[in-house]
C-alpha cells in the first residue's frame, strides 16, 4: 500500500497589518498629545477626592509657587499685576475658566491676595487645581 | 549583430522600512507623553457690589485652620478626615447651613484645599471665606 506523507501546515502569524495598526496608533498618540512647554513657575499641587475635571485648553492658568512668583499662562508676572492681566484676557475672551495652581507649601495669605484680585477682575468662577487622592 | 533590448524598470520607493519608521515614530510618543488629567475644587466668587447677607449663628458651621494646620470646628478641635462627617451631621440639623472658612494667613494651602474638600464631600454647597485667625 502506497501510504502519502501528511503534509504539515506551517503555523504562523500573519504581521502584514503591523504597519496599519501601528500607522493607526502613531496618528492617535500624535493627534491627542498636547506638547507641554516648559512651567515658569514649578508646584507640587495638594491632593484632593472631591475634584472634577478640568480643560486645560479652554483655561487661564495662574499658577503660584511658595515663594509668592506667579506665572500667568507660564510667563512669570508680579503678583499685583494679575489682576490686570486677567481683565485684559477676559474682554478679549469672557468664555475663558480661570485655574488656580497653588504649590501645596504656599502660605494661605499668597493665595488670597490672588483669589482677591480675581474677585476685582470680576470673575465669577475660579478651580483650584488639585492632585487627585485616594479616598481615606 | 543582435542588440538586447534594454529593460527599463518601473520606478518605485521602497515601503519596507515604512513599519519600522511607524514603530519607532510609536515608541517616541509612547515615552514622551504623559497622560495628564488635570483636576480641581471649584470656587463660585461672589460679584463685586453684591449685597453682603447677615446669617444667624444658627445657620452657621464655622471652620478655622491656624497657621499650624490645625482644624477647629467650632472651636472644638478635629482632624481634617472627621470634617466631612462633622459638617454632614450639621447640614442633616439645619438643612440651609453656611460654612463659614475663616483661614490663618500663614496655614499651608493644602491645609484650606484639605478642609474645602472635605466641606465639598459634605454636601455643603454655601461657603463663606475668610482671612483671619480663630483669636
Amino acid at each position: 500500500m502506497n501510504l502519502r506523507r501528511r503534509v504539515h501546515a506551517q503555523s504562523s502569524i500573519p504581521t502584514a497589518s503591523m504597519a496599519d495598526i501601528a500607522m493607526l496608533l502613531l496618528i492617535f498618540f500624535m493627534s491627542t498629545s498636547i506638547i507641554r512647554s516648559r512651567e515658569a513657575v514649578s508646584v507640587r499641587l495638594p491632593g484632593a477626592i472631591a475634584g472634577e475635571k478640568i480643560r486645560p485648553e479652554e483655561m487661564i492658568r495662574i499658577t503660584v509657587d511658595p515663594a509668592g512668583a506667579v506665572a500667568f499662562n507660564d510667563a512669570r508676572v508680579p503678583i499685583r499685576r494679575v489682576g490686570a492681566l486677567l481683565a485684559e484676557k477676559l474682554a478679549a475672551q469672557p468664555a475663558l475658566g480661570i485655574s488656580l495652581h497653588a504649590d501645596a507649601r504656599t502660605p494661605y495669605a499668597i493665595v488670597a491676595s490672588v483669589i482677591e484680585q480675581l474677585e476685582e477682575a470680576q470673575v465669577a468662577r475660579v478651580t483650584l487645581a488639585t492632585m487627585r487622592r485616594a479616598s481615606p | 549583430m543582435k542588440i538586447a533590448r534594454r529593460r527599463s524598470s518601473a520606478p518605485s520607493i521602497s515601503l519596507v522600512s515604512t513599519s519600522d519608521v511607524a514603530f519607532l515614530l510609536l515608541i517616541f510618543f509612547l515615552s514622551t507623553s504623559a497622560l495628564s488629567v488635570e483636576r480641581g475644587l471649584l470656587l463660585d466668587l461672589p460679584r463685586p457690589g453684591e449685597p453682603l447677607t447677615v446669617l444667624s449663628p444658627d445657620r452657621l458651621a464655622t471652620l478655622d485652620v491656624g497657621a499650624d494646620a490645625v482644624v477647629r470646628l467650632d472651636g472644638v478641635e478635629l482632624p481634617v478626615s472627621r470634617v466631612r462627617s462633622g459638617i454632614a451631621e450639621r447640614l442633616q440639623r439645619t438643612p440651609g447651613l453656611v460654612v463659614r472658612l475663616r483661614i490663618d494667613p500663614g496655614a499651608p494651602y493644602a491645609a484650606f484645599v484639605a478642609v474645602l474638600d472635605q466641606v465639598k464631600l459634605a454636601g455643603a454647597r454655601q461657603l463663606s471665606l475668610e482671612t483671619g485667625s480663630a483669636t
